[in-house]
């Protein structure tokens, strides 16, 4: 028996079929011929999926038995998850790169697989092997002699990438100023941690995070403004003016 | 409402939870890719019957390549329904090598099909056929991307014993996903290789 | 189904035994839930109405200074940016409002209705809002990118035009396939949701019709969002390289865009209907308590709507041989004939002495009205000489304004109302939607008139100034355009309003038992308290029927007696 559901998709698949057919034969066009054909077979599919996934067919009930209440259908709602929001920005992002530089994409991938690995790791905690005990030996053993250098490399990667994005957007006298008021701000900042008496932990979270956030926002903010113009100082190649060698050595016996 | 009727018609122990929903998931995404391929092959079709020379003079498809690509992606899907028997049978060590033999065919796959791409001497902006070629191959490297995922998750968790015959799921997405794959690859292969 | 004060935490409820599903691991560590971390179906059913409405007044802002620019001879609002602010409001109109809408209705009330606990996926349900709003937002912001190609950027027939890179066109571009993914990813958890997820006793003869007509849009989502997806991934990748596939020069260029936009733009344009139709059934027959007539007809009449929402292909005469045969009259006519014997088996279904006077009928009547307003313009339209013709003058705005967008924004709002206990914990005020109801009917009608009587008048469309002898008289079309289109925005001013009051009553007042079901309905959603609680269901009614609820009332009946 063909479930209810199955039915009407068969209909819209023979339908489809029916006018690829037709607007071949009225048209000398075979591209229009092939999407609607690929849209009767994904409907064909769609319902053959259907009739695979529900019977439909209603349990055997008495007559005579009088009507009771049944447990609700599906599995217990899902704990709460930041992942899904994280996944949408960094979809978001990977939009924006279409649309900015190619390093933005570079970006949107380590966002996604971030999420990937969040979301991945939630679900892989939600199920009933997990333990706390696992948890730890998990953490201890992988996470973090694998992702503690590698998390650590990535923020100082990208906030040192973050800062020459800013230096080589802005004017020669201005990086100066920046560099320097940068330097005090760290400094400055460091100081107030260290001689507060007490500072709770969720403070510093949230300083490091703005500061972080800060550093990336105007570093984007530079990279899509783009480079300055440098001046080639006359009569000298940049390699000679940066005063680099290109001599090298050979480690004797 | 009266109480009499409001009696548990069944003792719990007899209700079961249906765990395929995740499973009729991936078909029914499977087939949207398959039919957005669908949709890219008869856009390659509209501008192939209006442009006088398909593809462009000085464009060389190697039908090797594509031959290669294919046979790699029909072996991928091979393995994955090898985890899938391997997940069903309780088989761990089977089903995980399965799984990473998906990972790295797939891998291979975008590995070749990049190089073929690197050696074609032509971008999206160069011609039509320039534009639609890039489009056919930045969906199906993403699908196939998307395919080494969907494996290493699978792996990740029959590894971590959460993909049991009880619970045999994500063998079944790894599976049926993976033919998703060579679906839309297929479809690019008929397109290029084949039509011409 | 008594209602305890706070509900109980669900980690601490035993799941059934053998449910392996149902167990979640007592370490596995918890977050606090909100509106960024939940997954709960009918928060997100919310904040997808709540941005629906958001959305819509920006453009319907945008659509009524558009008009005031074309009300009057000199009056130069936004001047050169005329076409990127038409651009913006047909395309952040058609994608952003009438989707999220139903979606959230969607949401909010199909596992209700088919007596789930949850969402099939929740968490990709939540992807799904967050894409929407992210890609929503982006939308929006690609017309401050930068100045965009042309007037070709329209969601409409025109083919887009391709003069370069262009930041704001790329935006632009990602943007909408964002927003398609965001309802891809809808689609597939509702379909699943449906497929799988109904309670035992369920088949789908017994689904209630907003359900049955959810999974039917959905399947077809499945199937014509890809078709558009990929439509915009060649868009993107020639606009941002420049490469002429879809330029002017490339012959057939305009037949592939057209045949990609199309195969997703009719079937989308027409399937807003197919959910419209679901939830005034599900409306109709509760209001007038009867138990649905022929159900199996209704569903059918529900799924031939969306199969012939893909014949639509052809309606637009200025396609270039559209995907379809070119018989755009008899397509474009066969749709009406499934959603007119509908609203005749409504017609049928109520009996006015037994009719429950609710706002919901209200807007039902509008959404017949409008379909009625529609159909006889359509009848008229012909015998006139339209400049453009019928896809390509004034007249059609009016009629993609009547029919593809104010119809189906009737019956939304009239699920809305109907569902609003279910939603807010407490029914909406009655009196204020009574307002918002005329409101927006008469906002939607006056837009529309003005539309339909400038292009009899022989007014182009798409442009942004009128000259010619006749320019006086379509200035004063556009008047009349502007000043429907104000009612419309101050029609969903009043709806926020009304969220706002009624939000703000709950919060301050304790949930009773007879919030429960207050319109004695026919369905499993009536059977959970108002607001539901977080697992939706203690136990549901067996099914053994569509009407359950009545079942179990007629059951209780027969035991006092």
């Amino acid at each position: 028996m063909v479930p209810f559901t199955s039915k009407a998709l068969f209909g819209l698949a023979v339908a489809t079929m029916i006018a690829a057919i037709a607007y071949g034969v009225a048209t000398d066009d075979g591209s229009g011929g092939a999407v609607l054909g690929f849209v009767a077979a994904g409907a064909f599919l769609l319902g053959l999926t259907a009739a695979l996934a529900d019977a439909d067919l209603p349990p055997y009930v008495s007559p005579d038995a009088g009507l009771v209440d049944v447990p609700p259908a599906g599995a217990r709602p899902s704990l709460p998850s930041p992942w899904p929001l994280a996944g949408a920005v960094a979809l978001g992002v990977l939009a924006l790169a279409v649309a900015t530089e190619a390093v933005v994409v570079i970006a949107a991938a380590i966002l996604l697989v971030i999420v990937g690995l969040g979301w991945f790791f939630q679900q892989w905690a939600e199920h009933p092997s997990y333990t706390a005990r696992y948890g730890t030996r998990l953490k201890e053993r992988l996470l973090v002699p694998v992702g503690l250098p590698v998390g650590v490399f990535s923020l100082v990667a990208v906030i040192a990438i973050s800062l020459s994005r800013i230096f080589l957007a802005l004017p020669e006298q201005g990086t100066r100023v920046v560099a320097l008021a940068i330097a005090i701000v760290i400094l400055l900042s460091a100081f107030a941690v260290a001689a507060s008496q007490r500072m709770a932990r969720t403070a510093l979270a949230l300083l490091c995070a703005f500061a972080f956030a800060a550093v990336v926002g105007a570093g984007t903010a530079g990279l899509v403004h783009g480079e300055r113009k440098f001046e080639k100082v006359a009569g000298t190649s940049p390699a000679a003016a940066t005063g680099s060698s290109t001599t090298s050595t050979t480690a004797g016996p | 409402m009266a109480t009499a009727a409001n009696q548990l018609a069944l003792a719990s122990s007899e209700r079961r939870s249906d765990p395929t929903p995740a499973v009729y998931g991936a078909i029914a995404v499977g087939i949207s890719v398959f039919v957005m391929m669908g949709a890219l092959m008869g856009a390659w079709l509209a501008l192939k019957s209006g442009t006088a020379v398909w593809p462009p003079k000085g464009v060389r498809i190697e039908n090797y390549y594509g031959t290669t690509l294919s046979v790699t992606m029909l072996m991928a899907v091979v393995a994955g329904f090898w985890a899938l028997f391997g997940v069903r049978r309780g088989e761990r060590s089977h089903a995980a090598v399965a799984l990473a033999l998906v990972i790295f065919l797939d891998g291979a796959f975008i590995n070749l099909l990049t190089y073929v791409v690197r050696g074609i001497h032509f971008g999206p902006a160069t011609h039509a056929y320039g534009v639609m070629y890039y489009a056919l191959t930045v969906a199906v490297i993403a699908i196939a991307a998307s395919g080494i995922v969907v494996a290493l998750v699978s792996m990740a968790r029959v590894l971590g014993g959460q993909v049991t015959p009880a619970e045999p799921q994500l063998g079944w997405v790894a599976a049926w996903w993976g033919t998703a794959v060579a679906a839309a690859w297929f479809v690019m292969y008929y397109a290029v290789y084949v039509g011409h | 189904m008594t209602m305890t004060a706070s509900p109980p935490d669900e980690r601490l409820l035993a799941p059934a035994p053998g449910d392996a599903a149902s167990e979640v691991s007592p370490d596995a560590p918890v977050l606090p839930e909100s509106l960024f971390t939940t997954g709960d179906h009918k928060r997100l059913g919310r904040a997808f109405l709540i941005m629906a409405t958001v959305f819509v007044l920006a453009t319907s802002v945008i659509g009524v200074i558009l008009e005031i620019e074309l009300s009057a001879r000199g009056v130069t609002i936004v001047g050169n940016d005329y076409g990127r602010l038409f651009s913006l409001h047909s395309t952040a109109g058609a994608l952003l409002f009438l989707p999220g809408l139903f979606l959230g209705l969607a949401f909010y009330v199909v596992p209700l209705q088919i007596g789930a606990r949850r969402l099939a996926f929740p968490r990709v349900g939540a992807l799904a809002f967050w894409s929407y709003v992210v890609g929503g937002l982006l939308l929006l912001a690609s017309y401050t990118f930068g100045r965009p190609n042309g007037m070709g950027l329209a969601y409409s027939v025109a083919p887009p035009v391709v003069k370069g890179v262009s930041r704001a066109t790329d935006l632009w571009v990602s943007s909408m396939g964002l927003i398609t993914v965001a309802v891809l990813l809808a689609a597939v958890t509702l379909f699943v949701t449906v497929l799988k997820l109904r309670v035992e006793g369920m088949t789908m003869i017994r689904v209630p019709a907003f359900s049955w007509s959810v999974l039917v849009v959905n399947a077809a989502t499945l199937l014509s969002a890809p078709v558009f997806l990929a439509g915009l991934l060649i868009l993107s990748i020639d606009q941002h390289f420049a490469g002429g596939a879809l330029s002017a020069k490339q012959v057939n260029a305009n037949l592939v865009w057209q045949h990609l936009l199309w195969l997703y733009g009719r079937p989308d344009v027409y399937l807003v209907a197919v959910p419209s139709l679901g939830a005034l059934t599900d409306v109709v027959l509760t209001h007038s308590h009867r138990r649905p007539f022929q159900p199996a007809a209704a569903k059918a009449l529900i799924a031939l709507t969306a199969v012939l929402s893909f014949g639509i292909l052809a309606a637009n005469a200025s396609i270039e041989r559209a995907v379809l045969i070119p018989t755009p009259s008899v397509l474009s006519v066969a749709i009406a004939i499934p959603i007119g014997l509908l609203v005749l088996l409504w017609l049928g279904s109520i009996r006015p002495a037994e009719l429950r006077p609710h706002v919901s009928l209200l807007y039902l009547a509008g959404f017949v009205l409008l379909l009625v307003a529609g159909a006889v313009n359509a009848v008229i339209a012909p015998s006139q000489n339209l400049v453009g013709g019928l896809n390509g003058s004034e007249w059609t705005v009016g009629q993609v304004h009547a029919l593809l967008f104010a119809a189906p924004a009737m019956a939304a709002f009239a699920g809305i109302y109907h569902w609003s206990p279910k939603i807010w914990g407490r029914a909406l005020n009655q009196l204020i939607g009574v307002l918002q109801a005329l409101l927006l009917l008469g906002g939607f009608l006056i837009t529309s008139l003005g539309a339909w009587l400038a292009g009899y008048d022989g007014a182009p469309w798409h442009v942004d100034d009128y000259v010619g002898a006749k320019s006086d008289h379509y200035f004063n079309y556009g008047a009349l355009a502007s000043a429907g289109g104000v009612l419309v925005g101050l029609g969903l001013l009043v709806f926020l309003l009304n969220i706002g009051l009624t939000v703000k009553r709950v919060r301050g007042e304790h949930v009773a038992d007879l919030l429960a079901d207050p319109w004695e309905g026919q369905t499993l959603e009536w059977a959970s308290s108002s607001p539901p609680p977080a697992h939706n269901f203690d136990a549901v009614p067996e099914v053994r029927s569509d009407a359950p609820l009545s079942d179990r009332r007629a059951a209780t009946e027969a035991e006092v007696l």
